[in-house]
């Protein structure tokens, strides 16, 4: 390819799918490498074994991992990705991990920008402020509404958001009827009930038609085009943005002050080179910070826009956990159970009435809880039975007869807790020494360590959260936080801020030290809020975009 | 990719006919069939129900020669046919195709117990699960028997082709 482009995007999920979007609507000329195939929604399907247990939209880990240090009691342990089987991939295909989201949809709060101002310092955390407000962040989560599809009715509690618009651009999804017994419970309980606002269309619109309640939407990619991934919304329907599929980006090429050339492996190891004016890297954080890494060279000794040494530092997940009850079929009317039973359409309702709590005197920031009925997946509720409660593996008849009974008797209630993964020195982005993938390149270290706070507050939203399952009868009442990181929840590493010392990227999410180099996927979260990210994702990447548009004019 | 049924004829062939060799006491034992072994090992995990088994032995097959199946995971399929055997002999000096089903339910606990026994019979039943409740394409769930017992409504589009 001779011809130089305006912008060179690198991934196409909700970071990169943005930037395109509003760059192409502005009259440059656009191409997106995407490091997984090309998909149309006539390709999807819900095949359980192909998406979720295969992970057909992942790479094979003998081909490509990652390497993983955790750290547990001040012991390191070293994992392989092909040996463990320890994967942090998402979604390699046209539209990233945006297609496999669930999308529950939550801003983020104002105080979620000045963490640091607000709650203060915690020892052992590397909390700052954003460099930004919730304000100059809000007219951009107001355009992903419209422009990616978000339904639902606002609902009043004590830490909405400030909102310029009143209403959500689309109606609310079709709701299983069990929703108004959660209501009913949360109401004896004096919490707020949050209908959860999803990135699902419940109408058809033009490009795109609405959800048809197929009872496997998160993990799987849409096939009506209702879910609010970036291929759907911006890239699908859009012709004048060229994306080049199966192209791994292994190096950035840049002289003191700019970057050159994009260098991809198409699907036959060959390799190509792409030239532009701009370059943005939205590949999702750890592979954003390895391909900066990887791209050494003279101006750049310790990988690009690294010569302070915080590309991959900071990295951050959600913490939190999972918890879940059950409806005991037997213990309702048939009336009852028909409504319990109903397949397809959603649960969504959310709790953030602790977003932030007092105990004991001080004031602590604390997250959003997401209600849903366990994933109609089938395999997942089956080996549930393969061992009994007392831990002995389970075979035979007896295995059979416990699936029958319980399966066929209970439908399982869960809830998600999501609050803030502190970020600590000790969770970064490294290159690994020894292992290299199928091209050659070295893969990505993920160094794991959680902070002892974020489990102290995601037990307290816990706790908080089964009064609602006991309240509403549920039986088999259990939750787990825990310090295990949720591949497909991460953010940091190359965070921005005013100071070039402690970040990698400014306030318009451009390098520090080059020119033309901008990141625009989670990589530029300095703190991950309480909620999922990808609204925010899409939001700040639309206000990269106009800050490139600003830059280019 | 699409379903190729020469080259998938082709791959049972070469996995379900093949054999392990049994190496007891510092001699050749025996060879054992991997398909025998594998179709009665299935049956004890996860019975027929209804006359019917739901689950498919050539789905074995498929898996050994999957393209996102760890050859990791491939290996400790194989290692453990040997290593049931070898229990069996250690235990009753029978291969495992020819104790009677107390005895095979018995070393069935028995390697339970054990990291490598637990381990395998964990893989060894999600794949039995898989194919006795996967999509039909698969070769298991005969109609749909697997989704009925369990009330299991599929998703829709169902896949028009294997992901292998």
């Amino acid at each position: 390819m001779s011809c130089v482009y305006d912008v060179c995007i690198i991934g196409s999920g909700a970071g990169g799918g943005a930037v395109a979007y509003s760059l192409s609507l502005a009259g440059y000329s656009v191409v997106i490498l995407e490091k997984g195939g090309y998909f149309r929604e006539a390709d999807f399907d819900k095949d359980e074994i192909a998406v979720c247990r295969r992970e057909k939209f992942t790479p094979n880990l003998d081909d490509e991992q990652h390497v993983i240090y955790e750290k547990n009691n001040d012991e390191m342990t070293r994992y392989i990705g092909s040996e463990s089987g320890w994967s942090f991939w998402n979604g390699s295909l046209v539209g990233g991990s945006s297609n496999l989201m669930s999308g529950f949809f939550h801003r983020l709060k104002p105080n979620d920008f000045k963490l640091q101002s607000t709650y203060g310092n915690i020892k052992g955390a590397n909390i700052i402020n954003w460099a930004i407000s919730y304000d100059e962040l809000e007219p951009y989560y107001t355009k992903v509404e419209s422009l990616i599809g978000v339904s639902g009715i606002v609902s009043k509690h004590p830490f909405l958001e400030p909102r310029s618009t009143q209403t959500f651009p689309y109606p609310p999804l079709a709701e299983n009827e069990t929703t108004k017994w959660f209501d009913g419970a949360c109401k004896d309980l004096g919490y707020a009930s949050i209908a959860t606002p999803r990135a699902i269309l419940s109408q058809n619109i033009p490009s795109r038609n609405s959800c048809y309640y197929s009872n496997f939407c998160g993990s799987y990619p849409c096939a009506s085009g209702a879910k609010g991934s970036s291929r759907a919304a911006l890239l699908q329907s859009n012709q004048q943005i060229h994306i080049i599929p199966n192209a791994f980006v292994y190096k950035l090429t840049s002289t003191k002050n700019s970057v050159q050339e994009a260098h991809y492996y198409d699907k036959s190891k060959k390799s190509h080179i792409i030239k532009a004016t701009i370059f943005v890297v939205a590949a999702q954080a750890i592979e954003t910070c390895r391909l900066l890494l990887n791209s050494k060279n003279t101006f750049f000794p310790n990988g690009l826009a690294n010569n302070n040494n915080q590309v991959g530092k900071n990295l951050i997940f959600s913490a939190g956990g999972v918890g879940q009850g059950s409806f005991n079929l037997s213990k309702y009317s048939p009336d009852d159970q028909k409504k319990i039973m109903q397949e397809g359409v959603f649960f969504n309702r959310s709790l953030q009435d602790w977003y932030e709590f007092q105990d004991n005197n001080t004031l602590y920031k604390g997250g959003t809880v997401d209600f849903l009925f366990e994933h109609a997946n089938l395999i997942p509720r089956l080996t549930k039975y393969i061992y009994d409660k007392d831990g002995n593996f389970t075979f035979g008849k007896k295995l059979q007869e416990q699936i029958f009974q319980n399966l066929n008797n209970h439908k399982v209630l869960t809830f998600e807790v999501f609050n803030d993964w502190l970020p600590t020195d000790g969770c970064y982005i490294g290159i690994d020494n020894e292992i290299k993938d199928k091209y050659g390149v070295p893969v990505a270290s993920i160094y794991l360590n959680s902070h002892p706070h974020d489990l102290f507050v995601g037990e307290f939203l816990a706790k908080k959260s089964i009064k609602v399952l006991e309240t509403m009868g549920l039986e088999n009442i259990s939750y787990d936080i825990s310090s295990s990181p949720p591949p497909n929840l991460v953010a940091g590493g190359c965070r921005f801020s005013d100071d070039p010392k402690t970040s990698v990227l400014d306030r318009n999410c451009k390098a520090h030290e080059l020119q033309n180099l901008y990141v625009s996927d989670a990589s530029f979260m300095p703190t991950g809020g309480s909620v999922p990210y990808t609204w925010t994702i899409y939001a700040n990447a639309f206000r990269v975009a106009d800050a490139i548009i600003a830059s280019l004019k | 990719m699409m379903f190729n049924p020469k080259r998938r004829t082709f791959v049972k062939q070469t996995f379900l006919l093949s054999t392990v060799l049994i190496f007891f006491n510092g001699k050749l034992f025996a060879q054992v069939s991997i398909s025998n072994d594998l179709q009665l090992l299935l049956l004890d995990l996860f019975p027929k129900i209804n006359g019917v088994s739901l689950a498919d032995p050539h789905y074995f097959d498929f898996i050994i020669s999957h393209s996102k199946i760890s050859n990791l995971t491939k290996q400790t399929i194989l290692k453990g046919i040997r290593h049931l055997n070898l229990e069996a002999l250690q235990t009753y000096k029978k291969l495992y195709k020819n104790l009677d089903p107390m005895q095979r339910e018995e070393l069935i606990l028995a390697l339970s117990k054990t990291t490598f026994g637990d381990k395998w019979l964990y893989l060894i039943m999600t794949l039995i699960f898989e194919s006795a409740f996967g999509d039909p394409i698969y070769g298991g769930n005969p109609k749909e028997l697997g989704w009925k017992v369990t009330k299991h409504t599929s998703g829709k589009p169902r896949p028009k082709e294997l992901f292998a």
